[in-house]
């Protein structure tokens, strides 16, 4: 005669070894969508930057086109009517991290995150390899995208900023003053530079340089995208 | 013990049934977790691969066009010559000049970090050798060779609609040792012509039947081909365009453009610098009393700005940039385009995930149970090069 309490005990392993062998198929499973959720939204604010970035761009452009002295941007005295407070300090992204507006100022000028001095601005890299010409980027437009347009209009959680520069083809030695004369080839040419910030780390930037035409607008010379 | 009755016949009977119920609906459900564990996996890297190309493709696509940034001759590639050819394109295995194929694009560019950008001081022909230079503004100080370096793909344009691209073999007091990346062709480059960092990035369909391969493909122009995606089962690039033809800005004599709203400006009207008689190139001609420069492409369209798609046939027959003599020719209308639909499909990489071939298989499986089936997942998009819509 069979034992009543074994038989029970059989019963109860092969329950325990079914649910042991559903629960590792299903954890994997959950595994699998959940990574694949992640990267999929990665994947998104990695498509939306760039068209935010872009957008970043655009508007500083309209900014631009209504400056006569391009002085006034390079050394600071003029910026774009899309500011969002003193241009410096931290701001915070709506997953709670922080942008620093000088920091990123640094960083594009010399890769510190601290006061770059001349010297370091004017270091031959491989990116910055003009010496004296290195554009010295000057703050000019930096806020929330979504408030690019009144009224919510734009739903984007990206914090934007955009700097710009003295054009590295100048032959005057000096990054704060846009050359003039026909002996310079700089002369009325400036450099752009918009960065995005997003959750999850999301970053882009793009350069631009732009260049006055003879009817006093503006034109774009060169696009492009920093990897 | 003894007095112990056991389980009735009835009672086993009952139990195995219960057990069997249990057993068996605890097997299903198991099957099906099974199946969702080996399709979700392979549908996820079907998704994943999706992205690995898109991310490649389109990133390429959107710098396509750009150029130089400082000195003269700065601006888009397309006021000089096509930046997007419907082909392949370089040192190796390059398509005859002309040709359309719907599953491959060439891509030219100026890479962002392109600082290595001149003119050469010195005629050039269009084949290996070497080039001295000058060392224009913008040149980083101190360096005689402008930034460039060994390694290094430059392209070398001009305002004839011409271009060449080489690749540095070396580079030291003034010159460059070039190795050209295209058929060698007899027109030279006056010296004045312009010299830039390029990136050349062809993208297309591998499809080998007999090893069962299909990749999508990168070629860098020179001689690296490399595998971007396994799987990929479909590639089609789709081309729209500018409807209406270029137009002459401001006299071709003034020294400084942009002289027209895209493609080359025209020589002057006594000068000939193509096969195209004096005062004409690719994008413009003569009018009937040899006076004024006219477009030679025509209006494409409904007569609105909304852009055009641009069929093989339109992108084949001509006007010939720089001229039909030319060994690496392109078709004018290639200067119209603004916009590159793609579409691109992935199968399955299990073919115990795949069903017979037709719609939702390009290539068939061994799964005849439609249960377990992974179709072929496709995706389109559009890349609109920022380069190229400056002027919209």
């Amino acid at each position: 005669m069979m034992d009543h309490r074994q038989a029970d005990g059989m019963v109860l392993v092969v329950a325990l070894l079914a649910m042991l062998l559903m629960s590792a198929l299903g954890a994997g499973l959950i595994l699998i969508t959940s990574l694949e959720t992640i990267v999929a939204a990665n994947f998104r604010n990695n498509r939306e930057a760039v068209h935010a970035v872009d957008a970043a761009a655009e508007r500083a452009l309209t900014d631009v086109a209504l400056v006569a002295d391009f002085d006034q941007l390079l050394n600071g005295s003029a910026r774009s009517s899309f500011v969002d407070g003193l241009p410096s300090g931290p701001r915070m992204l709506p997953d709670g991290s922080i942008v620093d507006l000088s920091q990123v100022v640094n960083l594009a000028s010399c890769h510190k995150t601290t006061t770059c001095s001349s010297a370091e601005m004017d270091a031959v890299t491989v990116d910055r390899p003009w010496g004296a010409n290195n554009p010295r980027w000057q703050l000019y437009a930096y806020g929330r995208l979504k408030d690019v347009l009144p009224n919510g209009a734009v739903d984007s959680p990206y914090y934007a900023v955009v700097l710009v520069g003295d054009d590295p083809s100048e032959n005057d030695g000096d990054p704060r003053h846009d050359g003039a004369g026909p002996g310079n080839p700089g002369a009325g040419v400036l450099a752009l530079r918009a960065e995005v910030f997003g959750s999850r780390s999301a970053h882009k930037v793009v350069e631009l340089t732009i260049a006055r035409t003879s009817r006093g607008g503006i034109r774009a010379l060169s696009w492009r995208a920093l990897r | 013990m003894q007095d112990d009755p056991g389980f009735s016949i009835v009672e086993l009977l009952i139990a195995m049934a219960v057990t069997l119920c249990v057993m068996a609906s605890t097997l299903s459900l198991v099957s099906d977790v099974q199946r969702g564990f080996a399709s979700e996996g392979e549908r996820a890297d079907m998704q994943q691969r999706l992205r690995v190309a898109t991310d490649a493709v389109s990133g390429d696509l959107l710098m396509a066009g750009a150029g130089a940034f400082q000195g003269t001759r700065a601006g888009p590639l397309d006021f000089f010559f096509a930046s997007v050819l419907p082909g392949r394109q370089g040192a190796s295995g390059a398509d005859v000049a002309g040709t359309f194929k719907a599953d491959t694009v060439t891509v030219l560019y100026v890479p962002p970090a392109g600082a290595a950008q001149t003119t050469i001081r010195q005629s050039l022909s269009p084949q290996s050798g070497s080039v001295s230079l000058n060392i224009d503004a913008g040149c980083p100080p101190n360096d005689s060779v402008c930034g460039f370096a060994a390694g290094m793909d430059v392209i070398v344009y001009d305002d004839t609609a011409s271009y060449d691209t080489f690749r540095v073999t070396s580079a030291q007091a003034g010159s460059l040792q070039l190795q050209h990346t295209m058929l060698d062709g007899t027109q030279s480059y006056a010296p004045g012509a312009k010299i830039v960092e390029a990136a050349s990035h062809t993208y297309y369909l591998k499809a080998a039947a007999a090893t069962d391969t299909y990749q999508l493909m990168h070629y860098d122009g020179v001689s690296s081909d490399v595998a971007v995606v396994d799987h990929v089962v479909g590639l089609t690039f789709e081309y729209f365009g500018e409807p209406y033809p270029p137009v002459l800005l401001k006299p071709v004599t003034e020294p400084t453009g942009p002289w027209t709203t895209y493609g080359p400006k025209p020589p002057a009207r006594d000068v000939r610098s193509t096969a195209y008689p004096a005062g004409e190139n690719c994008a413009f001609q003569l009018d009937a009393a040899g006076l004024q420069h006219v477009p030679r492409l025509g209006f494409l369209g409904d007569g609105t700005m909304t852009l055009v798609k641009l069929i093989e046939t339109q992108l084949t027959d001509g006007p010939w940039c720089p001229d039909g003599t030319s060994p690496h020719r392109y078709d004018a209308d290639l200067l119209r385009i603004r916009k590159i639909g793609v579409t691109l499909r992935v199968e399955a990489a299990l073919t115990a995930l795949r069903g017979p071939a037709g719609v939702l298989f390009s290539h068939a499986g061994t799964s005849r149970a439609a249960s377990r089936w992974l179709p072929d997942q496709e995706v389109r998009f559009e890349v609109a090069p920022r380069n190229l819509n400056f002027g919209r």
